[in-house]
């Protein structure tokens, strides 16, 4: 017997059809021609509109859909594989050492889109590294509270290494591209962008998918994974690099874009239980409406952009905030 | 003669590191298959290292286990996992796993690294969680169950795995009188299927409920191994717990009494 195979079936038409519609409303909200809406028919007269939409908004939607995709995947893979159902790219150092590496890149390497995208990647993973291995040496506190502090302190590290390369950076040509990290966004994505970040992304992304069910197995103990046959630090390292790698790689054209992995996993636990083989494609598709979503206020809302990183963070902790004191609270810490 | 999850070590040695006493020392012993056999002694005293290295997580410096005849280093990890199963002293399960979704986690020897289950693992697991009556609970999560559920729950999803060798990390220690007695039963029926059950326990009661093969362990040595009329003397257990200890014939049953008359 299948436990309520049906039920979850209908959720997942039901997420799906939701991703759909909200992708093909996306590229018609905007600026242009007038605030928030373009209606469709004008595209058969107006050229500028066709081509804003082609070139800009629709690489700029689907960047938003792989953001959303990877950060909550690897939110998931996070908690799952550190059996901490509060840790995030954000809170591991992954997100920040991306964005250092990246400013490392602009600053002495170059900025090419692939050299600063391999860069992203090498510091998320040292800074994962770094704050695994700090929590590990830490004498106090549970390992929950543990991992987050040594967490925090390598990202904050990283964020002081961002703030010095502020002041090294020329601040006609490369401040901008560095500041823009701090707050993530995705104004200025074009195709070729897009191209460049998609393998890393999609390979990811697809390492998390395939082995969802595994992840379970991940989440237990040492002993109890080794003694169902896995090889438990062999397959956490590759899930923990498939899911850095997507992050970083979006990092490097996105900027820091925090708590979407933390909350996304969270509301997927929540409707479809804590089973990895279905919150992983939940967490991915629902953190790609999300961030989608977010992404559509943030082009359009203002007649300036507003960084995606402000919008996720102000709707991710409030969500947080909603789901931490709710009493049908299904988390343990 | 096929003899399935026969289990025999010989002198087997074992330490964390050059610079620790070891853990354990010349250890030789034959459990025959279908048999229960319990690793008795005080807290610290190595018990679950002993479990590790049966389960191939832990190597010996020297020494040899061999499961059905064959060095336990040549089973590759996936024999190994269709083989040995393992019932944790505590499984911390961080998030809120359904019965079904735990148990069902016993199928992972039978799937490969991208497989899901289909539905003839949830259906072997049906039946297991039906074998151990457990069949209210498949919906219910497992962080909500009580201890001897939990405990329940934990051996089910060992059992998903079809082992013919059976370790357990003081299977009874959280358990209530009830609860206790009933795991033991459910280890009697596993071993007259077949099964070669280990286990280890700070409680010599519990061993003589259930074990035909004693190992007396303190301090990372073994003290005495054997089957458990030749082990289980006053003398033997009083070296293994540092306290008087006499074994006494209650109806030509064996109880242990902690022996404070005599101090």
């Amino acid at each position: 017997m299948m436990p309520q195979r049906s039920r979850l079936a209908r959720l997942f038409w039901l997420l799906g059809l939701t991703l759909l519609v909200v992708l093909l409303v996306s590229v018609f909200i905007g600026r242009y021609p007038a605030p928030y809406w373009m209606s469709p028919t004008i595209l058969r007269e107006d050229e500028l509109a066709r081509r804003l939409l082609l070139s800009l908004r629709l690489p700029r939607v689907l960047t938003a859909l792989l953001m959303g995709m990877s950060l909550s995947a690897a939110g998931a893979v996070l908690q799952m594989v550190f059996r901490n159902p509060l840790v995030e790219p954000g809170f591991l150092g992954v997100s920040q050492g991306a964005a250092f590496g990246a400013a490392l890149s602009i600053l002495w390497v170059g900025s090419s889109p692939i050299v600063l995208e391999i860069s992203a990647i090498i510091f998320a993973l040292i800074g994962l590294m770094l704050s695994y291995s700090l929590a590990r040496r830490m004498r106090h506190g549970s390992w929950t509270l543990r991992l987050i502090l040594s967490g925090i302190a390598v990202s904050a590290l990283f964020s002081a290494g961002n703030g010095i390369m502020k002041y090294l950076a020329d601040p006609l040509s490369q401040l901008p591209e560095i500041t823009f990290w701090m707050l993530g966004g995705l104004w200025g994505m074009t195709w070729n962008k897009l191209l460049f970040i998609s393998p890393f992304v999609i390979l990811g992304l697809l390492i998390v998918y395939l082995m969802r069910w595994r992840l379970n197995l991940l989440s237990l103990s040492d002993e109890t994974a080794f003694s169902l046959g896995t090889a438990p630090a062999r397959e956490r390292t590759l899930l923990l690099i498939g899911a850095v790698s997507a992050t970083a790689a979006i990092t490097s054209v996105g900027g820091i874009v925090g708590w979407i992995g933390l909350i996304v996993p969270h509301i997927a636990r929540r409707i479809f239980g804590a089973n990895a083989q279905y919150t992983i494609p939940a967490s991915m598709v629902i953190g790609g409406v999300f961030t989608v979503i977010c992404d559509n206020l943030a082009r359009s809302l203002l007649p300036g952009e507003i960084p995606l990183g402000i919008l996720t963070s102000l709707i991710g902790a409030v969500a947080f905030l909603g789901l931490m004191i709710s009493p049908q609270l299904k988390m343990r810490i | 003669m096929n003899n399935p999850g026969i289990i025999s070590l010989s002198n087997l040695t074992f330490n964390y590191g050059a610079n620790h006493q070891d853990a354990i020392n010349d250890l030789s012993l034959e459990i025959p298959a279908g048999s229960i056999a319990a690793i008795l002694g005080p807290n610290g005293a190595g018990k679950s290292t002993l479990l590790h290295i049966l389960l191939g997580m832990l190597i010996p410096q020297s020494g040899q286990v061999l499961l059905d005849g064959k060095d336990l280093s040549f089973y590759s990890r996936r024999e190994m996992s269709r083989l040995v199963g393992l019932v944790p002293q505590i499984e911390h399960i961080p998030f809120e796993f359904s019965v079904m979704e735990y148990v069902l986690l016993g199928r992972a020897p039978y799937l490969g690294i991208l497989q899901m289950p289909s539905d003839v693992d949830y259906q072997a697991v049906s039946e297991i969680i039906q074998t151990l009556k457990l069949t209210h609970l498949s919906h219910r999560a497992v962080l909500d169950l009580s201890g001897g559920e939990r405990q329940m729950v934990l051996l089910a999803r060992a059992l998903a795995q079809q082992p013919r060798i059976l370790l357990l990390d003081e299977p009874t220690s959280h358990l209530d009188l009830s609860n206790k007695g009933h795991i033991l039963q459910i280890l009697r029926d596993l071993a007259e299927q077949g099964v070669t059950v280990i286990f280890t326990t700070h409680d010599p009661y519990t061993a003589v409920l259930s074990a035909r093969y004693l190992i007396l362990m303190r301090e990372g040595r073994i003290l005495d191994t054997g089957p458990i009329e030749q082990v289980l003397k006053s003398d033997k257990l009083t070296s293994t717990y540092g306290v008087p200890v006499r074994v006494v014939k209650v109806k030509g049953h064996p109880v242990i009494l902690l022996d404070q008359t005599l101090t």
